[in-house]
């Protein structure tokens, strides 16, 4: 019970960082390869100040820390001209050393003794329930929380103005700039937006785990993108879907994403030095599976119709 | 109203492959003007329209929109008073989002509040009203992505965007060569009752000479960057489909790209 909470928990917070994946890489089509610096960007200055007791700020500064990191890749690809890849890959390498600034060249930080947004829920640790306890249940409430208002938020704002005017971007940029909008400009808010959210994630996922690594971020991009992946292969059958849906539909695959990499961790004789090929053959698995029960789905269907 | 003066747009410059896609161009249009441009591939037609619109850079010369010097506009800034429609019906529409949405966008060109919400309840009916002018039921569809629009629809659609926001100067780069002749001429007559509605001056470049001569009150035929031939109102009235050929003959002897239907 108390692994299917963790897997919950930290499913959602993924799913958090995979919609700002999402953000960049399906809403704005284009991959944006800051997200494995931005979201250690994010997990330092949480856990920095999560030092100080400060993890609500802690949470609002990385929000803000994000949304600049994407606004330099932005600016990176958009007004001086670098490939979007390469510019994504720039902003996270520079990080690299950004956040071992922030942390003081520490490569990892405990927060055991310190504040974080969960603590308040600390004494709530001896009362059993359901074979875990109430700590963790409240933990999961206040995460599922966290992630139904925001995604409240980016819902309504993908329905403004702006929000419309971003999506056209990612959808068919000579259209936009011929409804008088700077597709530059509106590049680099989505790269904002994308980061600030993969930020967030990281100052979530270092406060509910008490603990900084400097390696937190590595391979959160293919995670986010499984996410994306398993999501849609799994719920997404139609082809037009209101967008609110299709946010919750990543954070469902991120949840799933985590559900079957602890199933696999769990099997005998695979150890953490195998997770990167396991998330790897999982994302292969999830855009393979369905492409091959589509085609046999489709070849009984003639094979009946044959026959009639 | 619209005032080209010896326009020049020179590709590749100083190599092997330089081209002089424009050489030379002075054009002037009135307020209300339709002007038709014939000419073969490789004239420059596009071009023109291109750097009307921003989209190449040009080498000398000058562009006036209502007496506004706008040749060094950035596209996104011109777009507010010039509406485009290109051949290629997949290049105006966004597919991902609804007919509704579409519209919405290009509702208040560049003039939105950026976080209100993008399609309002109260423009639907106005936008339904101007659907309902294409004659294609769009109207019962608005919440449809456009992606499962057939082309002529879409073409439709982009055309009426277009023209939404009536603006100073609508421009259309064989807007119907992709479609079938029967939506071609529907979406052409729908472009002729558009633009004398709201009275737009429009610019419309075919290769189809019937259509040349049919549709507009002027007309221009470019050849290697040039305007080799102009016909105002009065001319362009006297003119036929034989003349323009043995005219076009007499200079050139690609007459084999034009349809004469």
């Amino acid at each position: 019970m108390s692994l299917i909470m963790t897997c919950l928990q930290i499913g959602l917070v993924f799913g958090l960082m995979s919609l700002g994946v999402f953000i960049s890489f399906k809403i704005l089509d284009t991959p944006d390869l800051t997200v494995d610096g931005s979201f250690t960007l994010g997990a330092s200055i949480s856990a920095i100040l999560c030092l100080h007791n400060l993890p609500i700020l802690g949470l609002l500064i990385s929000l803000f820390a994000g949304a600049i990191a994407g606004i330099i890749t932005g600016i990176l690809h958009t007004k001086l001209k670098i490939q979007v890849v390469l510019a994504g890959i720039l902003t996270m390498t520079a990080l690299y050393s950004v956040n071992f600034w922030i942390t003081g060249r520490k490569s990892s930080i405990t927060l055991y003794n310190n504040k974080t947004i969960f603590s308040f829920l600390s004494s709530l640790k001896q009362i059993e329930f359901l074979g875990t306890n109430l700590k963790e249940v409240f933990s999961l409430l206040l995460i599922i929380g966290i992630l139904v208002c925001i995604i409240l938020i980016i819902n309504y704002f993908f329905k403004t103005n702006l929000g419309m005017a971003i999506r056209a971007t990612g959808d068919n940029e000579a259209m936009v700039r011929a409804s008088s909008i700077n597709t530059d400009t509106m590049k680099i808010i989505s790269f904002a937006l994308a980061n600030a959210l993969v930020a967030f994630g990281g100052a979530l996922y270092v406060q509910h785990l008490s603990n900084y690594d400097s390696q937190y971020g590595v391979g959160m991009m293919v995670i986010g993108l499984a996410a994306i992946i398993i999501g849609e292969a799994i719920f997404k059958h139609k082809k037009q879907m209101k967008l609110g849906k299709i946010f919750i539909i990543v954070v469902l695959g991120a949840i799933i994403y985590q559900i079957i990499f602890m199933l696999a961790l769990l099997i005998d004789g695979i150890n953490p030095i195998d997770i990167k090929i396991i998330t790897a053959l999982i994302i292969v698995l999830s855009v393979y599976v369905p492409q091959v029960s589509k085609s046999i789905k489709k070849k009984r269907e003639r094979r009946r119709n044959n026959l009639c | 109203m619209l005032d080209i003066i010896n326009l020049k747009v020179i590709f590749n410059e100083n190599t092997v492959d330089e081209k002089r896609a424009l050489d030379g161009i002075d054009l002037h249009l009135d307020e209300g003007d339709f002007l038709t441009v014939i000419g073969s591939n490789g004239a420059g037609k596009s071009t023109l329209l291109n750097s009307i619109l921003g989209l190449v850079e040009t080498k000398s010369g000058e562009i006036r929109l209502d007496n506004e010097i706008i040749t060094n506009k950035p596209s996104h800034k011109r777009a507010r008073s010039i509406g485009v429609v290109f051949q290629n019906p997949l290049l105006g529409t966004a597919p991902n989002m609804t007919i509704e949405e579409n519209l919405a966008l290009v509702r208040a060109k560049g003039k939105w509040s950026m976080f209100a919400r993008g399609t309002k309840k109260k423009n639907r009916d106005s936008l339904k009203e101007s659907l309902k002018e294409l004659n294609l039921n769009l109207e019962d569809r608005l919440d449809a992505n456009v992606g499962l629009l057939s082309g002529g629809e879409r073409q439709a659609l982009t055309l009426l965007m277009a023209t939404l926001e009536s603006p100073k100067l609508l421009l259309l780069d064989e807007h119907t060569a992709a479609l079938d002749p029967n939506t071609a001429q529907t979406i052409l007559s729908l472009t002729e009752k558009i633009v004398t509605e709201k009275k737009i001056t429009t610019i419309m470049i075919t290769h189809n000479v019937k259509d040349a001569l049919k549709y507009g009150n002027k007309l221009i035929l470019m050849n290697n960057g040039k305007i080799m031939l102009s016909f105002d109102e009065q001319a362009k009235k006297e003119l036929t489909i034989d003349k323009i050929l043995s005219l076009y003959n007499n200079d050139l002897s690609d007459t084999q790209i034009f349809t004469n239907k």
